[in-house]
């Protein structure tokens, strides 16, 4: 009875008083679904009125997954995020930041330089705030819980081997000769955000094994 | 596999956001090994039972 009791308390609030962060998970993803939509919205309009596909691509990605914390952090329940998670967050957000303007300025002036090497710079510069994301990413995996840790890795083997079986299906359909043409390298961009995509779907399909009465 | 966590818990007065913040651990994965959806490691195990001052087969049992 006592611990029914608890866990009704427990279920309204988290205890954010006795813990040393006051940063929610659903407070998180909201200003993550904000601050991206915010991005989104200029780089759809002026994708669409300088005529670039590229930023128009980039601004339907970025809202759809802005669009997708907006609404987990609307139907999530308020938990008060434990310290390493809330050092990811401080490690997640300065990359997305770097990434964010990384690819803005590598796909505005890759096309304009001349010199080979340059090019080649700056279009690898993206990379450099990918990798500190991976880093960051492989940090709150080691360090989070061990059923969080479960969870994640679940979620990662079905994104991984979703994504390799669609994108090998993807590369089987050409020889149907059905009038499909996509470049390589537009194949090879996809891999990762489709990566994340279906990991983000995933991981709270996974979560819910593990979940009852809440 | 069974286990008594839920009432241990409720006969110290925790919620599970205690017990959790007490094992470092999140609240889901108490819920989680509460409600039997999870066991916890070796490690893990021994932790509860150090915590409740307890040996660790009078609060984990494989069930029949």
């Amino acid at each position: 009875m006592i611990a029914s009791m608890d866990d009704h308390r427990s279920r309204r609030m988290s205890r954010p008083s006795k813990s040393p962060s006051k940063l929610t998970n659903r407070r998180a993803l909201a200003m993550m679904g904000g601050v991206a939509v915010l991005y989104a919205l200029p780089c759809l309009i002026a994708g669409v009125l300088g005529g670039r596909r590229w930023l128009v691509t980039v601004g339907v990605v970025v809202a759809i997954t802005g669009v997708a914390w907006l609404l987990c952090a609307h139907f999530s329940r308020e938990e008060v995020l434990r310290p390493v998670h809330v050092r990811y967050l401080r490690e997640f957000f300065p990359a997305m930041a770097g990434y964010v303007v990384l690819i803005m300025v590598s796909g505005t002036w890759v096309p304009r330089m001349e010199s080979v090497p340059a090019r080649v710079a700056l279009a690898a510069l993206p990379l450099l705030p990918i990798a500190l994301l991976i880093r960051a990413m492989v940090r709150v995996l080691r360090d989070q819980d061990e059923l969080e840790r479960r969870i994640d890795l679940e979620a990662i083997a079905i994104a991984a081997m979703s994504t390799a079986f669609g994108f090998f299906s993807f590369g089987l359909l050409p020889l149907a000769d059905i009038g499909w043409h996509v470049g390589g390298p537009t194949v090879a961009i996809w891999v990762m955000p489709c990566l994340f995509a279906i990991f983000g779907i995933a991981k709270p399909l996974v979560a819910r094994r593990y979940r009852d009465h809440e | 596999m069974n286990n008594h966590v839920r009432e241990l818990r409720g006969e110290q007065g925790w919620s599970q956001a205690d017990l959790a913040e007490r094992l470092d651990v999140s609240r889901q994965t108490v819920n989680a090994i509460e409600t039997g959806k999870y066991d916890p490691s070796l490690p893990l195990a021994f932790k509860i039972a150090a915590l409740f001052g307890r040996p660790i087969e009078s609060i984990f049992d494989p069930g029949a």
